[in-house]
């Protein structure tokens, strides 16, 4: 009897674990300027911050219990010798992680030049796309290692589409429009010349439109418009006005100095979005809306005053174009698009919304430890009409909401633009088409002490851990981080056709949608 | 015969006169969302009421018509809980846990080892509800993240009594540990949300429901319990009140990594009831 009330009470003891560990900041257990310390800071940080572990297969503990040694015989920070180590066990740890997000950068001690430090950047979303083209580990990390413009060697190794297949080729190679002098990539003069409406940020937004084709100021209740002349974007051979019956582009120039000269100022073009309505053209039906748009970028530009207004002009004539009731249709085409503002999701499709429209859910973190996940929160876009009825006026086009709505991505279509796949898989008559996307679906703001979870950092060694806060999963309450969403008719890429002006992908789209109006 | 219909009409005026009062009534805690920021029982929790005191009456009822002498007794207990969580705070200082009101159900068993001494075990629902909240910044402005847990708890206890008598009231204190299943845990989480409308459309949105238990959570609790109260002996019966405190020494998670920040539930509890005789000499 006495043996087996101690029996219960020991079972009882173990069961019941105590444990004093106390969370730290991530920086301060690299104060000692050690490997492990930095190691230390980075795998707490990721521990407690990192919202997908619960989708995510890395064995965290195994990462701890197999790099801690290794980084402790590293030793000190100071020591350029240990440089290329340290790289290869942080790259090693973070490849394989899901969040195609994520992006850590560490500042190395530079082993040529001494008290020089360059940046090393992971990103396990890219580092993924490069090994679905077949590249190895080792060519991969030598591609990033020691280049301190991160992507730029990268770049080369990822699957042809990701620097091709983009709202600016598909303007230009499919519809005829140019926005380079001959075949450079330098910026034609007549688009260079426009800078009139320059925000404190380098940003200027130009608006064309074959319905103001000479160019004109139009003065609307939130500012004059300016419509620049349609022929400083039309290239030798344009089909644009025959494919389409009514279209607006605009075009977002960025001013910065330049890196190599810091007297001398560089304009690039950061940000594209069309919107048209189609007509009867080769194998294209009339009467589709079809926007592509680089990123979602709108909300940003809405701040400025100077942005403001030709940024909802292009609103305007988007709407102008959903509400028109003889439109059967919807093509969005987020193909090379990069994600960007969530409020944008309410700017292009809250005026096709009836009531409120669930596209999915959001987990969010509660507390320190790895599973410590909130329940599943529907995420919405609402129905604008009415909040935007300065600028989109009193025409509906709620009827596009029961109508084909069809979603075109890629490999590269990141983030918001994943959100459109999801928006297309909760509509009424929704479908993607194309590519597999890339799989970087969490949502970002703020910091780890602002948000409870997302971006930290491990003092000056790992300058930044860019991470979301919170994961955003289907309407399904399914998670595809780090996998991507896979289309429902799925369109490989043609490099050779693509860039002859034959999209088999936008083709497949606009099928899809005739066959969708004719069930 | 005449009793149990007028004893039901009497405590479902209770019961309506509690749950139209709950909204207000700090002693009785909540679930949904009022205009206050608290929440308001869901109707399980007050049918579960409504029965508990149906049958506190019933006992009590018929305790006056039986009379033993016996050292072990067994009754049924109500009571009001107060509890809150124990957690490292670390470095989000923005966070903390503000203890939540819940109730509990017990059915004491007693046995009397002789006029000082007793040992006391039984059955307990209790629940130990608590809000997680954590002050957040955007941008320029501030918002708050909240996680109001309902949780009830299982528990048998086995503590180790000592009173002193003078004549028909007893001061009794009592020590020792317990053990308990977490038998369900709501929710109410409010986190920020990132899909808001142009108009802030969906900033206050929750999402509420019952948790699915995962290998996460560790729904086996082991803790110690301590009370002190009074008791009154009715000749045929026992009223006891008594105020207990209990804390786990279990974590509300399983353990599954290095480094985990442990939560241990901490609990106030003040309970009334009553206990019987069963048949022998007490």
């Amino acid at each position: 009897m006495k043996k087996s009330i101690i029996l219960i009470i020991a079972a009882l003891l173990v069961l019941a674990s105590c444990s004093d560990f106390t969370p730290k900041a991530p920086y301060e257990y690299a104060d000692d300027g050690t490997w492990e310390g930095i190691f230390s800071g980075f795998w707490h940080g990721m521990n407690e911050n990192y919202v997908f572990w619960n989708v995510d297969d890395t064995d965290w503990d195994g990462v701890y219990r197999k790099y801690m040694p290794l980084f402790r015989d590293l030793g000190e920070y100071d020591n350029e010798d240990t440089s290329e180590d340290a790289a290869r066990y942080f790259y090693d740890i973070v490849s394989g992680l899901s969040d195609g997000h994520l992006s850590v950068t560490v500042n190395l001690k530079n082993s040529m030049f001494e008290g020089e430090v360059e940046k090393f950047s992971i990103a396990p979303g890219y580092i993924r796309l490069a090994k679905q083209n077949g590249k190895t580990d080792e060519a991969i990390f030598e591609a990033i290692y020691g280049n301190n413009e991160f992507g730029s060697n990268l770049l080369q190794l990822l699957p042809p589409e990701v620097m091709r297949e983009n709202t600016r080729n598909i303007l230009s190679y499919v519809y005829g429009l140019r926005f380079t002098k001959g075949t450079g990539s330098e910026i034609r003069d007549e688009i260079l010349s426009h800078s009139d409406y320059t925000n404190s940020e380098g940003k200027t937004v130009l608006l064309y439109s074959n319905g103001h084709a000479s160019g004109e100021t139009v003065s609307k209740d939130w500012g004059k418009v300016k419509y620049y002349p349609v022929s400083d974007v039309l290239g030798d051979n344009p089909s644009i006005n025959d494919c389409f019956s009514s279209w607006t582009l605009m075009i977002v120039l960025s001013t910065s100095r330049s890196s190599s000269d810091k007297n001398a100022y560089s304009t690039t073009i950061e940000s594209m979005a069309f919107a048209g309505i189609t007509k009867n053209h080769g194998n294209t039906i009339p009467g589709i809306v079809y926007t592509t748009f680089s990123n979602f970028m709108f909300a940003g530009l809405i701040r400025s005053d100077y942005t403001k207004a030709g940024t909802y002009g292009y609103l305007s004539d988007f709407h102008d174009y959903k509400a028109d009731p003889s439109v059967k249709g919807l093509v969005v085409d987020v193909r090379g698009n990069t994600g960007g503002y969530n409020l944008d999701r309410e700017y292009l499709f809250g005026d096709i919304m009836k009531e409120k429209h669930q596209f999915g859910y959001q987990r969010s973190k509660m507390g320190y430890n790895r599973l410590d996940f909130s329940a599943l929160l529907p995420v919405y876009i609402y129905p604008e009409a009415g909040n935007l009825q300065a600028i989109y006026g009193s025409s509906d086009a709620t009827h596009l909401y029961d109508k084909p709505f069809a979603v075109i991505t890629n490999c590269y279509s990141v983030s918001n633009a994943e959100m459109a796949a999801f928006l297309a898989k909760s509509m009424p008559k929704g479908c993607q088409i194309g590519g597999t996307t890339f799989g970087a679906q969490g949502t970002l703001a703020g910091d780890y002490l602002d948000m409870n979870a997302g971006s930290f950092t491990v003092g000056d060694y790992i300058s930044q851990v860019y991470t979301p806060f919170a994961q955003v999963v289907d309407i399904n309450g399914v998670s595809h981080e780090g996998k991507g969403c896979v289309p429902d008719i799925e369109v490989p890429f043609n490099k050779d056709d693509f860039e002859d002006g034959t999209d088999s992908r936008l083709q497949s789209a606009f099928d899809w949608v005739k066959s969708a109006i004719e069930d | 015969m005449s009793l149990v219909p007028f004893c039901c009409s009497i405590t479902e005026a209770w019961y309506l006169e509690i749950t139209r009062q709950c909204y207000w009534n700090p002693l009785f805690p909540i679930i949904e969302e009022s205009e206050s920021g608290w929440y308001s029982y869901p109707i399980i929790w007050r049918i579960m009421m409504r029965k508990t005191i149906i049958a506190v009456m019933l006992l009590f009822l018929s305790s006056m018509a039986y009379a033993s002498d016996s050292p072990w007794s067994i009754g049924l207990a109500a009571g009001y809980s107060n509890a809150s969580v124990l957690q490292n705070e670390g470095y989000r200082i923005d966070t903390d846990y503000i203890s939540g009101h819940g109730f509990s159900i017990s059915i004491p068993v007693r046995y009397d080892v002789n006029g000082y001494f007793a040992v006391e075990t039984g059955l307990t629902y209790i629940q130990k509800n608590f809000r997680l909240r954590k002050i957040g910044r955007e941008s320029t402005s501030s918002f708050t993240m909240t996680q109001d847990q309902i949780n009830g708890f299982v528990e048998i206890p086995l503590s180790c009594c000592f009173s002193i008598s003078n004549g028909m009231a007893s001061a009794t204190a009592s020590f020792g540990p317990y053990i308990g299943i977490w038998a369900h845990s709501y929710r109410v989480e409010k986190p920020y949300n990132s899909s808001k409308g142009l108009g802030g459309e969906g900033s206050g949105d929750i999402a509420a429901g019952f948790h699915s238990f995962t290998a996460a959570d560790n729904r086996f609790e082991f803790g110690f319990l301590f009370s002190a109260g009074m008791e009154f002996d009715f000749t045929s019966s026992i009223l006891f009140i008594r105020g207990m405190y209990d804390i786990s020494v279990t974590d509300l998670a399983a353990s599954y990594q290095i480094d985990q920040v442990e939560s241990h539930n901490s609990t106030f509890r003040v309970e009334a009831g009553l206990r019987l005789p069963i048949g022998g000499r007490r």
